[in-house]
C-alpha cells in the first residue's frame, strides 16, 4: 500500500495488528531487583521484620562488655561472616512467618478533636521523640525541624553529631534519634520518586567502636570494598543476608537493594545506610560524596520543605500558595501523618492515620484532597456537578456535601497494599474556593469503621 | 459489613516463582496497553508498566481468580495507574502522543514499521478513551471480542459495533488529514 493511500477499514485493522511496540532496557533495569525475584521477595517478607528486632538486640549487646569484645575481634569496620549462609533458628523462622497484614475486628470509631501532634514519629505506639529544653522546640512544628531534632538526639546520646550540610536534591531530612544506652545518633532521610515510592537513607554515628552486631549484619569478606572518605579509610558493601521462600537458611545476596558505607574518624564511627532508591541508583561514589560533605556546623544546615512529606499546614500553605482547610475533628486517636502537594494538579493531599500505625505513605486511613476550584480538571468537575444534582444532604452555609455511591470495584489499591472496600465513604464538597474530597480507606491493624454521619461530622469541622 | 476481605484460598500468583511467570507472560501486553492509553512517551510507559507490576505484587494475596484471569486483573491495575498518572500530570492529557516526540524520532517511532502506522498512532489519540482502549485490547493485545467485552463490562455485540464504528471513524479522519 502506498504511503499516501487511504486505507479501508480492513487495512486499518491490519495496520493496528501489525503495531509491535516493545519495552526498552529501562523496564528491565527497573525490575531487575523487583520484589518477586527470589532475593527481594524473601527479604521483603521476612528480613525486614527480623532486622528491626535483631537490630535492637545488637544495640543491646553493644552496651555490654561481651558485645564490645565481640566487635573488637574483627579487623574490618563490618563484622565479617564466616560463611555465605547460616541456618535459621526456630524463633527466626517463626518471626519470618509473621504475616504482613492481619484481619482485625470492625468497630465504629469515635470522633474527637484534632490533636496538634502529628503521628509520623510515633511508631508502634511509642514516642520516638522526647521534647527537649531547646527554645521553641515545644512547638509542634519546630519540633520536627532539623535544629530541634538534632538537639534532641544529641541531648540523649551525649555528644555533638556530624551531619549533612543540608537536604540534597534527592534526600529530605525526616528525623533524628538519639539512643542514650549505646550513645548513638541516627539521622533519617527520605527520597520520593515521582510515583510516590519511598527510599530511606540513614546516617548513624557513635563514639568508640562500631556497635556489636549479629549474624544478620555480618558481611562476607569478599563483599567488602575498600574506599576512602577524604583521608579516612572506609568500607563499602552492597547486599545483605536474605531468606528464600520455603527455606530454613539465610544466604548472602549481593543483588539486594541496600548498601552501606562505614568509616572511622578518630574515636568516632560513622555509617551511611541506603535502601531501595532504585530510581536514583546511588553507588559507592554517591555515598562517599555524602560522607565527605558532612559537617559539625549546625547553623549552616539548609532544610528544604519536602512537598511529598510536609508536617504542617503552614508549610503546605507556603508550598501551595493558597489557603487550606483543616479539620477540627477526626476519628479518635487519628493524627496528621502526611501532607503531599502535587504541583501540576495543584492538589494538596492530607493523610490521617491512627496513633501507633506504622507510617505508611498512601496506606489508607482518612485521606483529604484540596484543589482550587479553578484548577480542578474537567474530568472531575462534571462528576461533582452530577452529584450536586442528586440533592443528597446539602449542608448549611451553601456548602454542598454528598455521599458517593458504593464503589463498583470490590477492592482498591494504594501504594502500599490493597484494601477491601465494599464501599468507601467518600465526600466531595466545595468550600473556601476549594474542591475538597474526603475518603476513608480501612487499613489493616486498625479495623475502625466510619459511617456517613461520621464523615459529615468531620467534614463540617473543616475551616 | 466487613471492610476487610477474609483470607480464602491462597492466591495462584502469590509465590515469587508464580509471579515471575506472570510478569514474563504479561510484560508486553501491559506495556502495550499503557502505551495505547497514554500515547507515550516510552520512558513514562515503562515507568507505569513497572509500577503496575509492583502494585500487583503488593496486592497479589488479594487476587483469588484463576491464574489465566490475572491478565485482566493486571490491565485493571494499569488502567487505574494511567488515570492516577493523568490526574498528576494534567499538562499532558491522556491519549495525546508526546508532542516533543514529533520533532525527532523516538524509540517507539523507530519501532513503527511504516509512515502509515505512525499516522495511525496519531489518529488513535483523537479517539475517545473508550474507543482507544477497545482497539488496543482487540488489536494490540490480540484479545477476542468476548474477552474485550468481559473486561469492559459490555456486551459482545456492543463491542463489535463500537469497534466497527471506530474503524470507520479512523478511516474518515485519515481522509481528512490527507486532504489537509
Amino acid at each position: 500500500m502506498s504511503p499516501n493511500a487511504i486505507p479501508n477499514e480492513e487495512q486499518i485493522e491490519a495496520l493496528l495488528s501489525e503495531v509491535r511496540l516493545e519495552p526498552g532496557a529501562k523496564l528491565e533495569r527497573r525490575l531487575r531487583s523487583a520484589p518477586w525475584t527470589p532475593q527481594a521477595a524473601a527479604r521483603r517478607r521476612g528480613v525486614a521484620v527480623l532486622s528491626i528486632a535483631l537490630l535492637a538486640l545488637a544495640l543491646l549487646m553493644a552496651g555490654t562488655p561481651l558485645g564490645r569484645a565481640w566487635a573488637e575481634q574483627f579487623f574490618h569496620f563490618f563484622p565479617t561472616a564466616t560463611s555465605n549462609s547460616f541456618p535459621l533458628s526456630t524463633q527466626e523462622m517463626e518471626m519470618a512467618a509473621v504475616p504482613g497484614q492481619s484481619v482485625q475486628p470492625i468497630f465504629d470509631v469515635k470522633i474527637a478533636p484534632v490533636s496538634p501532634w502529628a503521628s509520623r514519629n510515633l511508631i508502634g505506639g511509642q514516642a520516638m521523640i522526647t521534647p527537649v529544653p531547646l527554645a521553641g522546640c515545644d512547638d509542634p512544628i519546630l519540633a520536627y525541624q532539623f535544629a530541634c531534632q538534632a538537639a534532641n538526639a544529641e541531648a540523649l546520646a551525649g555528644f555533638q553529631a556530624k551531619h549533612l550540610p543540608g537536604d540534597t536534591n534527592d534526600w529530605f531530612f525526616k528525623g533524628a534519634w538519639g539512643i542514650q544506652e549505646t550513645q548513638e545518633i541516627w539521622f533519617s532521610y527520605q527520597a520520593v520518586s515521582f510515583l510516590g515510592t519511598h527510599a530511606n537513607l540513614t546516617i548513624s554515628q557513635g563514639v568508640g567502636d562500631f556497635p556489636a552486631e549479629d549474624k544478620w549484619s555480618a558481611v562476607p569478606e569478599s563483599a567488602i570494598k575498600s574506599v576512602h572518605v577524604g583521608d579516612y579509610p572506609a568500607e563499602y558493601v552492597q547486599g545483605g543476608f536474605v531468606v528464600f521462600s520455603g527455606t530454613t537458611a539465610a544466604v548472602w545476596s549481593s543483588d539486594d537493594l541496600s548498601q552501606r558505607l562505614r568509616w572511622k574518624e578518630g574515636q568516632r564511627w560513622f555509617e551511611i545506610d541506603e535502601e531501595n532508591a532504585y530510581w536514583l541508583k546511588p553507588g559507592v561514589a554517591d555515598l562517599v560524596a555524602l560522607a565527605k560533605s558532612m559537617t559539625y556546623e549546625r547553623g549552616a544546615y539548609q532544610q528544604r520543605v519536602n512537598p511529598n512529606d510536609m508536617t504542617s499546614f503552614k508549610d503546605a500553605e507556603t508550598v501551595t500558595g493558597f489557603d487550606l482547610l483543616e479539620p477540627g475533628l477526626l476519628p479518635e486517636d487519628f493524627h496528621l501523618a502526611n501532607l503531599r502537594y502535587d504541583a501540576k494538579a495543584q492538589e494538596l493531599r492530607a493523610q490521617y492515620l491512627f496513633k501507633g500505625a506504622l507510617y505508611l505513605p498512601h496506606a489508607g486511613g482518612l485521606v483529604v484532597t484540596e484543589t482550587p476550584l479553578g484548577a480542578v480538571s474537567p474530568d472531575r468537575l462534571p462528576e461533582a456537578h452530577l452529584l450536586d444534582a442528586t440533592g443528597r444532604s446539602p449542608l448549611g452555609d451553601g456548602i454542598g456535601i454528598y455521599m458517593l455511591a458504593p464503589s463498583k470495584e470490590p477492592w482498591t489499591m494504594d501504594d502500599s497494599f490493597t484494601v477491601w472496600k465494599p464501599d468507601v465513604p467518600q465526600l466531595i464538597w466545595k468550600q473556601g474556593g476549594l474542591l475538597v474530597e474526603m475518603y476513608y480507606y480501612a487499613v489493616p491493624d486498625y479495623g475502625g469503621r466510619l459511617n456517613e454521619s461520621d464523615m459529615l461530622t468531620i467534614a463540617k469541622s473543616f475551616k | 459489613m466487613n471492610l476487610f476481605r477474609p483470607f480464602q484460598n491462597p492466591s495462584p500468583i502469590a509465590s515469587p516463582a508464580a509471579f515471575s511467570a506472570l510478569y514474563e507472560r504479561n510484560r508486553l501486553p501491559v506495556f502495550r496497553y499503557i502505551y495505547g492509553l497514554t500515547g507515550g512517551p516510552q520512558d513514562d510507559v515503562e515507568d507505569l508498566t513497572a509500577e503496575t507490576f509492583m502494585r500487583a505484587w503488593k496486592a497479589r494475596q488479594h487476587f483469588d481468580g484463576e491464574a489465566d484471569a490475572a491478565t485482566g486483573w493486571l490491565i485493571r491495575i494499569a488502567r487505574r495507574l494511567v488515570i492516577d498518572d493523568y490526574r498528576r500530570r494534567k499538562a499532558r492529557p491522556v491519549g495525546k502522543p508526546d508532542e516533543a516526540g514529533s520533532a525527532a524520532a523516538t524509540p517507539e517511532q523507530n519501532a513503527l514499521d511504516s509512515e502509515q502506522q505512525q499516522r495511525l498512532l496519531a489518529l488513535l489519540a483523537e479517539l475517545t478513551d473508550e474507543q482507544r482502549e477497545m482497539l488496543v485490547l482487540r488489536y494490540w493485545l490480540g484479545w477476542r471480542v468476548s474477552a474485550v467485552a468481559a473486561q469492559l463490562g459490555m456486551t459482545e455485540n456492543n463491542v463489535s459495533v463500537t469497534i466497527h464504528r471506530t474503524l470507520a471513524r479512523l478511516r474518515q479522519s485519515w481522509t481528512q488529514s490527507q486532504e489537509n
